[in-house]
């Protein structure tokens, strides 16, 4: 099912009727008002991605990479050119080789972005902390679900908006502010020509001169705590830093704050102890390499 | 939550929160262990040797007296600057006539007795006697069971000479008569893994080590602006690392200047040793926590592994027994989810594996590998003793209004 509207005169097909708060984005960035039409119009009914085109601005874009994507040409031509493209942290878990490659890649100045999902923000603010306490302190948010009203009570930063399907009708390809959020357009299409969009894993020949970043920076709230974290680095209370420190052997630690003493101790417990089995278990390893190479060298000497 | 869990939960952190510290110093010990063989090949000559004195308190030593003058006299230090300060605190034993005889045949021996009414006040006392006999710019203190390599005393000078801000360096010490007993080999294995872990471990990470009491070099200006040794404390050597920090002045422990020493072959007598290193650990950490919490480094990294040592780990390891004990009897168990018995074994193998390591780094016989797996159950548990001991013996002393009472350690004849 979907529904046409008309932007400016433009018959578009979309999957809902746009909410109040994108409506009025459309109103201030493209001066268009957005109705609803009847199915019966004559008019011929244009794909969603062709309303940017319409209302035509010098196109800059800056680029996102998936971390699969970290060897790719594409993203050594970018970092060649001296641009620092975004990078997408992994949803669920690092493994060590993932690590290390976006770590490497945050080093040579890669911006991690983390991704957020409308349904459960305390894992984003989780999986925040956590990146932080590992270097990989994001300073954007991914919204791979497409526009939400909702978007707006969230913290202050900047939301990379992407349509969860081409129907969807996604934010005005603009820099666009809402009190202490900015949004952005964000897509996998290249053939973007008009205004600023986040481009998604773009090709190789994308012309790199008219990159822009946006505004770098993302706030997200633990347990009454606040972080805010910008280019020059986190801004948190001391209880911050201890979460910081915290989520780096408590797992996870968005589940933590979500239960209740007495399991608030044990899921503490349970989880600790199987961190500690992991960091032991290297260790022991680390320690037995290290035993066996000194006694060869006694042996030798 | 039953209580038993938080009990539990509390004594598994207190033991792996610094289990993982010392694992982690364990790494700094491996890259010391490196960086001290680099540095003794590359250790500078100096132009011209100080007058250096070594220093040997004695206290009917008659027993253990005789060798340790031979190795301090053979010393491979030039010898028109050095001379060695025997300084007997009226000793009721054949010590005297002993180094008497010593002096006859090394001109470099010295005796200084220590008037009577002055003596029998602790190590710090005859030191402080003895010290304004010493001619020497630098100041070696042994103590009188300790036979050093005889590269020993020069590498120590050669150190200190090396390096502009350091006030004192710390030889390693080893356990000579490691075969008398089973106590002796624990010692031995503990004082191997202290020093390496510690000691190297921590001079590689903070450039922080203590005093270990004997087999160290310090400068004779330092000393005398520190005021001497402190009589007071039952730690001296530590005490005065402490005031030597205070002064933003470092310590540094190398592993190639190697002291041998006798250590206690009964457990009684170690247990009153132990007890009274405690006991000067407690009077120092409660000396210096104030102004470790207002200057957090270095003191306060000194003072954090006391408060982990004594507040943390060992209550931890008590709750950790009785969590088990209670298991075991069938009267509670824990509810925790979590692989706690795996972890139970990960960490005895963690601390056998620590063992080994800094076993490995010294070419330590066979057998010792083999005492360390024992260590776990024995050795180790007598500390938790020791530790209730020093705390109880302490607080009567307290209540009583007694001063700390200084307990020298006895020797015995070792097995050839």
């Amino acid at each position: 099912m979907s529904v046409i509207i008309n932007i400016c005169g433009v018959l578009i097909a979309t999957s809902n009727f746009p909410d109040p708060t994108l409506r009025s984005f459309y109103q201030d960035y493209y001066h268009c008002k957005i109705e609803y039409t009847k199915e019966e119009s004559s008019y011929e009914v244009q794909p969603t991605q062709t309303i940017y085109d319409l209302f035509p601005k010098n196109p800059t874009w800056w680029p996102i990479f998936t971390s699969d994507q970290l060897d790719s040409e594409s993203y050594k031509n970018i970092v060649r050119h001296g641009i620092n493209p975004g990078v997408i942290l992994p949803n669920d878990y690092f493994s060590f080789i993932e690590y290390f490659k976006i770590k490497k890649a945050v080093n040579e100045g890669a911006i991690p972005i983390a991704l957020y999902q409308m349904k459960t923000p305390k894992y984003f603010a989780a999986k925040a902390t956590f990146s932080t306490a590992i270097g990989l302190r994001p300073l954007g948010a991914m919204i791979e679900t497409g526009w939400d009203q909702n978007i707006i009570s969230q913290p202050a930063g900047n939301y990379f908006i992407q349509s969860k399907n081409s129907n969807d009708l996604n934010v005005p390809a603009r820099i666009i502010q809402y009190k202490q959020q900015f949004f952005y357009n964000t897509t996998i299409d290249p053939t973007q020509s008009s205004g600023y969009q986040i481009i998604l894993n773009p090709p190789l020949n994308m012309s790199v001169n008219n990159i822009q970043y946006p505004n770098l920076g993302i706030s997200w709230k633990i347990h009454n705590t606040n972080y805010r974290s910008t280019t020059e680095g986190i801004e948190t209370n001391l209880l911050g830093y201890v979460f910081i420190v915290l989520s780096i052997v408590v797992i996870p630690l968005d589940y933590i704050f979500s239960a209740h003493y007495p399991s608030l101790l044990s899921t503490f417990g349970s989880s600790i102890s199987w961190i500690s089995l992991l960091f032991g278990g290297i260790l022991l390893l680390i320690l037995i390499i290290s035993i066996i190479r000194r006694r060869r060298i006694n042996a030798r000497n | 939550m039953p209580a038993i869990d938080v009990l539990f939960l509390f004594g598994f952190l207190g033991i792996w929160i610094p289990q993982a510290f010392w694992a982690w110093l364990s790494f700094q010990a491996w890259k010391y262990s490196k960086n001290a063989a680099r540095e003794l090949e590359n250790l500078p000559i100096p132009e011209q040797w100080p007058i250096l004195s070594v220093l040997i308190p004695a206290y009917n030593e008659g027993v253990v007296i005789e060798d340790t003058l031979h190795a301090i006299a053979q010393q491979d230090y030039p010898e028109h600057t050095y001379e060695v300060l025997l300084i007997n605190d009226g000793s009721k034993d054949d010590t005297l006539e002993i180094a008497e005889r010593m002096a006859a045949i090394y001109p470099c021996i010295k005796i200084v007795n220590v008037p009577k009414g002055m003596g029998g006040k602790g190590k710090s006392r005859t030191l402080n006697n003895g010290l304004p006999h010493a001619n020497g710019e630098l100041i070696v203190v042994y103590d009188a069971d300790s036979t050093p390599e005889p590269d020993c005393v020069r590498l120590l000078a050669q150190t200190l000479l090396a390096d502009k801000k350091l006030v004192a360096v710390n030889g390693k010490v080893r356990t000579r008569n490691w075969r008398d007993s089973i106590l002796t080999r624990f010692i031995a294995i503990e004082f191997i893994f202290f020093q390496w872990i510690f000691q190297g471990g921590r001079w590689q990470r903070f450039e922080l080590s203590t005093l270990m009491g004997t087999n160290y070099i310090i400068w004779r200006d330092a000393l005398e602006t520190l005021g001497g040794f402190d009589e007071k404390s039952l730690v001296d050597d530590t005490e005065m690392s402490f005031r030597i920090f205070l002064g933003q002045r470092r310590i540094k422990w190398v592993p190639y200047a190697v002291g041998w020493q006798q250590d206690p072959p009964s457990l009684s007598v170690f247990i009153k040793q132990r007890s009274r290193w405690t006991q000067g650990n407690f009077y120092v950490t409660s000396k210096y926590l104030p102004i470790a919490l207002r200057k957090p480094f270095p003191i306060g990294i000194e003072i954090f592994n006391n408060i982990m040592c004594y507040v943390l780990f060992v209550p931890a390891l008590i709750w950790s027994h009785i969590t088990l004990s209670l298991g075991l009897l069938g009267i509670a168990g824990i509810t925790l989810a979590g692989p706690f018995t795996l972890l139970w074994g990960l960490s005895f193998c963690l601390y056998v594996a620590q063992m080994w390591f800094t076993l490995s780094l010294e070419r330590a016989k066979p057998q010792l590998y083999f005492f360390s797996v024992l260590s776990y159950i024995t050795y180790s548990q007598i500390f938790l003793f020791i530790v209730f001991k020093a705390a109880y013996d302490m607080l009567k002393n307290k209540i009583q209004g007694n001063s700390l009472q200084w307990y020298k350690t006895e020797r015995s004849k070792e097995r050839k």
